[in-house]
């Protein structure tokens, strides 16, 4: 459905070096600090931006020659950036309606009432939540294929983000073979929507592995230093020197809860790995 | 492309009380007009004016980094271009048209005489609002709102300094700019005026293809 | 089909959904053609990944558990009695295992936990 190949964009000292593929009918999440190089990314697959080199495939197009038609197949939302704040609901349906061939006003109307936001009313007017469930809800109006979701969670209570992803849920449920790419810094949101992650740092992809496996075989060991001295590092992936102890990230936990029963082993959350990734070094 | 259309109308909606107050004073100064080359003002001044409204849609377009989520909208760079560009155009001439139709009105009610010949000058002055288009289009679209004044202000300052400087050196070298004027051949007003419209449809065909190719290479 | 889900056990997920279906069918709550939710609508359901239900879904179905037919779903397999069986045995063997390193700790010789295991056989009023 999607493909970034090898793109390069530098940005004075900042440089996106990446590769991410989409599949159908997979939702794929994207996680990364502030200015690790998310919206960069985002706005290299949008053509929003150059590339200075590499390139981006979108239902198998250069991602550049996409025509108006197929970019209706497209369902975006931007953490920065959106439809004018002076237009209201009212105004904003019929330009999409006039935009998209596909356009489907019963579904918008049904969650208009499911969020209760107002028709009529300035956007500029409207409070954090009500603007991004709107942005999200403009996304998913009119049946596109490959939703391109940057920070749709972002700012938000627990609540209302958990009213966008069951959004989201219902819109992969209702449409065969769409795609979503969603970037967070909300692990947890990730964790229960994604079938696979990636995680950006630095503008480089540190790491790439389906949610079902990291929740299952990933974990965290952490020991004494005399244990880490003792240790079979086969498995090991990072290592970190913690204040009075060490930390390691392992990719097969049950290799470890068979062979080294004295080892505290936690559970690998997303946010465990990451910070590994990101703090840990290599053995 | 119709959904540009729809929302740069939305937005305007927007702005109809500033409409009506132009619309309030042009009105206003064709009741109270003496001449009819006073009535004949709005004729000129009203299309200019909304015209600019059109450029208004580029700063809403901007305004709180806008333009990042419209281009992912179905639309290319080329129709964004396009839409802006017949929008003024549009814009200017119904208003024309439109004043055109009141300022007969008015005219027959005040019982003036309609003097064509005087009319010639206000319709030339849409073929300079035309041209102003054409200037202002793409240095708002490569400045944005605010540098893009600026840029025009420095222009026209620019294109003053050098017709002075024309003019000195002319005055220098011992010619009369005015007499040398005097003497070309005299063409009728209306070969003047479609001449003028000519120039302006040709640079505003430039300008075109010079505005599609900045907002191509923009980066948002 | 209710299933929960312990996101913090050291279980991974998709072998507690495994073992919740199993579960169903062998105490007969899910009879045979009930038809199981799509992979997306239980992913939504439990707020998981939807490979890890399909990961399930499909351990399930390699084990004869469900039958999947392409396009229409998922459905739960007719009953192997074998299976049954089978399972039932496992669940008692692991019960069975848990108490004898019960006894372990507790020192309890071998010959007492016979005796122990007589005792409460003879005296079990679910066996009259």
């Amino acid at each position: 459905m999607l493909e970034v190949k090898e793109v390069q964009k530098r940005y004075g000292t900042f440089e996106l070096e990446c590769s991410l593929t989409i599949l159908d009918g997979q939702i794929t999440g994207l996680i990364g600090q502030n200015g690790a190089g998310k919206s960069t990314l985002f706005k290299a697959i949008l053509d929003l931006i150059t590339l200075d080199s590499g390139s981006i495939q979108i239902f198998g197009k250069e991602h550049h020659e996409l025509s108006g038609k197929e970019k209706e197949k497209l369902g975006v939302v931007l953490s920065d950036s959106g439809f004018s704040a002076y237009l209201t609901v009212r105004d904003i349906i019929a330009i999409l309606k006039n935009m998209y061939s596909n356009f489907d006003l019963s579904y918008f109307q049904k969650q208009m009432q499911r969020f209760q936001l107002p028709y009529d009313q300035k956007i500029k007017e409207f409070s954090t939540g009500m603007k991004a469930k709107l942005k999200v809800l403009i996304a998913l109006s009119h049946h596109a294929k490959l939703l391109i979701l940057d920070e749709p969670t972002a700012g938000l209570d627990v609540i209302a983000r958990d009213e966008i992803l069951d959004l989201l849920r219902d819109y992969m449920e209702d449409e065969n073979d769409a795609s979503i790419l969603i970037s967070s810094h909300i692990a947890e949101d990730l964790e229960s929507l994604c079938d696979d992650l990636y995680m950006i740092h630095e503008g480089k992809m540190i790491f790439h592995e389906d949610t079902d496996v990291l929740l299952s075989d990933y974990a965290i060991l952490k020991m004494s230093e005399e244990q880490f001295k003792k240790l079979d590092t086969q498995y090991i992936l990072k290592a970190c020197k913690e204040a009075y102890s060490y930390a390691c990230l392992t990719n097969q936990k049950q290799y470890y809860m068979e062979n080294e029963p004295g080892i505290t082993i936690e559970k690998g959350t997303i946010d465990a790995v990451i910070t590994m990734m990101i703090r840990g070094y290599s053995l | 492309m119709k959904g540009l259309w729809i929302k740069d109308l939305k937005l305007m909606t927007a702005q109809k009380y500033f409409f009506l107050l132009i619309l309030l004073i042009a009105i206003g100064m064709s009741i109270s007009a003496e001449d009819v080359s006073m009535m004949t003002f709005s004729l000129g001044f009203v299309p200019f004016v909304v015209s600019l409204f059109g450029l208004s849609t580029i700063s809403y377009d901007e305004f709180d980094n806008g333009n990042a989520f419209l281009f992912t909208l179905p639309i290319t760079r080329k129709e964004y271009v396009f839409e802006k560009y017949a929008l003024s155009f549009v814009l200017a001439f119904v208003s024309l048209v439109v004043m055109f139709l009141f300022t007969i009105f008015m005219a027959a009610q005040k019982g003036m005489l309609l003097d064509f010949d005087g009319w010639m000058i206000h319709f030339g002055l849409f073929a300079l609002i035309l041209l102003l288009q054409a200037i202002m289009i793409p240095f708002h679209l490569k400045f944005g709102q605010e540098r893009g004044r600026i840029a025009i202000i420095l222009l026209i300052g620019a294109l003053l300094l050098i017709a002075t400087f024309i003019q000195k050196g002319l005055e220098f070298i011992g010619i009369d700019w005015m007499q040398v004027l005097q003497s070309l051949p005299i063409l009728g007003q209306q070969t003047m005026l479609i001449l003028l419209y000519g120039v302006s449809f040709v640079v505003l065909i430039i300008s075109l293809k010079v505005s599609i190719q900045i907002v191509s290479k923009k980066e948002f | 089909m209710h299933l929960i889900i312990n996101h913090s056990s050291m279980v991974p997920i998709y072998e507690q959904i495994v073992e919740q279906i199993k579960e169903g069918i062998l105490k007969q709550e899910l009879k045979e053609n009930y038809p199981l939710p799509s992979v997306r609508t239980l992913s939504k359901e439990l707020k998981i990944s939807a490979l890890t239900v399909k990961k399930a879904y499909d351990a399930l179905e390699s084990e004869g558990f469900i039958c999947t037919v392409h396009g229409k779903g998922s459905y739960i397999a007719p009953v192997n009695p074998q299976l049954v069986w089978e399972e039932q045995r496992k669940e008692l063997e692991q019960d069975l295992e848990g108490i004898l390193q019960k006894a372990k700790r507790f020192d309890i010789t071998k010959e007492e936990l016979k005796d122990l295991f007589l005792l409460l056989l003879e005296e079990s009023s679910c066996w009259k």
